[in-house]
């Protein structure tokens, strides 16, 4: 028992490694949240003054999360104005934001917000080196706990669970509803006929069941991560094509990012910028 | 031990705390309404699609004069649309939605008021629900009846 609690400590709370993929994420979810969600908040839209301060707030702060200025602020600012916009005017139906594409945003936001995304690949990195310089020290490490990117794995391990469950019945094992699904996003279209078939939707639905089912669990396991994250990248771009998922697709296969290993994804990195891995830079 | 042990030792513990607390917040929440089935309003289950394509038809509609069909129309037509509302790469709502046989009617309002009276409107096809597809045929849609 002892055993199996350090090991889940090891994994899990006390986990430590590269925050290169974490700068990565940081920058690919803000600018995820800008495709969806800026234009939307643009002071032309804004009918009230409580819409004009949302706007405000927004750019500012997704501006220093892309960036990585005060990132340790910043991350928490955008997670908490995402949460109010989702919370607030999409669940009380002022604005079209009460999807799950936002709240995947969200979420990983808010669990962004536990991590020192701005160790790398920021202004925040350019500023310590400087100051490094400056005092003649050595550079600060891109090293450091990492508890809040493996909550972002359970995160999509939790996701992709209960969407599985979700899907536990007759109606969806037999096709009927992804070919309900289907037909509202291609009635009157070419693809029609073909989407909608039997032939396509009933494999297409138990696929998509166990691929989530084996994702929630596999996704972790190092050695099963080849093969899992491309299937599960082919149905991310297959939902993309599919069905209006708007930003979830490329935001899990963003998060993708997080279950790697930390030190495996800075070591690629330094590889190709052509320079040796060096350890002190972990 | 040292202060500086303790206080690295206080925050394993904190952050161990602070883990398993958020990790039961990331996995229990959205069982509530997926489990339970209902609906919390500030929970978000992750529930993709569940809605999605409720209510649509799935059939043809048959405008009849006496016992001869004049026109065979299908779901969207009977509506004047070319395909289901989409806005901005999100499915928009879409409320013409039917559940059950009585709903063919108010689907049908406006066509119905714009046939004559020697004819009659008719459905053979399905409704997707919950449970998939459920039979509504109806051989006077207008009329309200089976």
């Amino acid at each position: 028992m002892a055993a199996l609690l350090s090991r889940l400590f090891a994994w899990g709370p006390d986990f430590e490694g590269s925050t290169r993929a974490l700068g990565i994420i940081r920058i690919g979810l803000a600018l995820l949240i800008w495709t969806r969600l800026a234009d939307e908040v643009a002071f032309f839209l804004a009918e009230n003054i409580s819409l004009v301060l949302v706007g405000i707030y927004f750019y500012v702060f997704t501006t220093m999360m892309l960036l990585g200025i005060y990132t340790r602020v910043a991350v928490p600012m955008v997670a908490l104005v995402l949460a109010f916009m989702f919370f607030f005017f999409g669940k009380l139906g002022l604005r079209p934001w009460e999807f799950h594409h936002v709240y995947l945003l969200v979420a990983s936001t808010a669990l962004l917000s536990f991590t020192p995304s701005g160790r790398s690949y920021s202004v925040d990195r350019l500023r310590a080196l400087r100051q490094a310089e400056r005092d003649g020290t050595l550079p600060p490490v891109e090293y450091s706990p990492l508890w809040g990117q493996r909550l972002m794995c359970l995160q999509l391990s939790a996701l992709y669970f209960w969407t599985a469950v979700d899907k536990l019945n007759w109606a969806f094992i037999s096709g009927q509803r992804l070919e309900a699904t289907l037909l509202f996003e291609f009635a009157g279209l070419p693809l029609e006929p073909w989407v909608t078939h039997p032939i396509f939707v009933v494999p297409a639905s138990l696929f998509v069941i166990a691929l989530e089912f084996t994702l929630a669990f596999t996704i972790h396991v190092r050695r099963l991560q080849p093969i899992v994250l491309p299937l599960g990248i082919l149905m991310h771009i297959a939902f993309f094509l599919l069905v209006p998922v708007y930003t979830f697709s490329l935001t899990m296969i963003l998060l993708y990012l997080a279950v790697l290993d930390p030190n495996v994804v800075h070591r690629f990195l330094d590889r190709i910028q052509g320079h040796a891995p060096t350890p002190r830079h972990l | 031990m040292s202060f500086e042990g303790l206080r690295t030792n206080n925050q394993a513990i904190c952050r161990r705390i602070a883990f398993a607390i958020i990790s039961l917040l990331i996995f229990l929440p959205p069982a509530i309404p997926i489990v339970f089935g209902n609906k919390v309003h500030w929970i978000k289950g992750w529930q993709m699609y569940h809605d999605a394509g409720l209510g649509l038809l799935k059939g043809e509609f048959a405008i009849y004069r006496g016992e001869i069909v004049i026109k065979r129309l299908s779901p969207l037509q009977v509506i004047d649309l070319q395909r289901y509302p989409f806005v901005k790469g999100i499915s928009a709502k879409f409320t013409q939605v039917v559940h059950a046989r009585a709903d063919l009617k108010i689907y049908a309002a406006e066509l119905c008021s714009k046939m004559a009276a020697d004819e009659r409107l008719a459905y053979a096809g399905l409704a997707s629900t919950h449970d998939g597809w459920i039979n509504i045929d109806s051989d006077d849609v207008c009329g309200g009846t089976p």
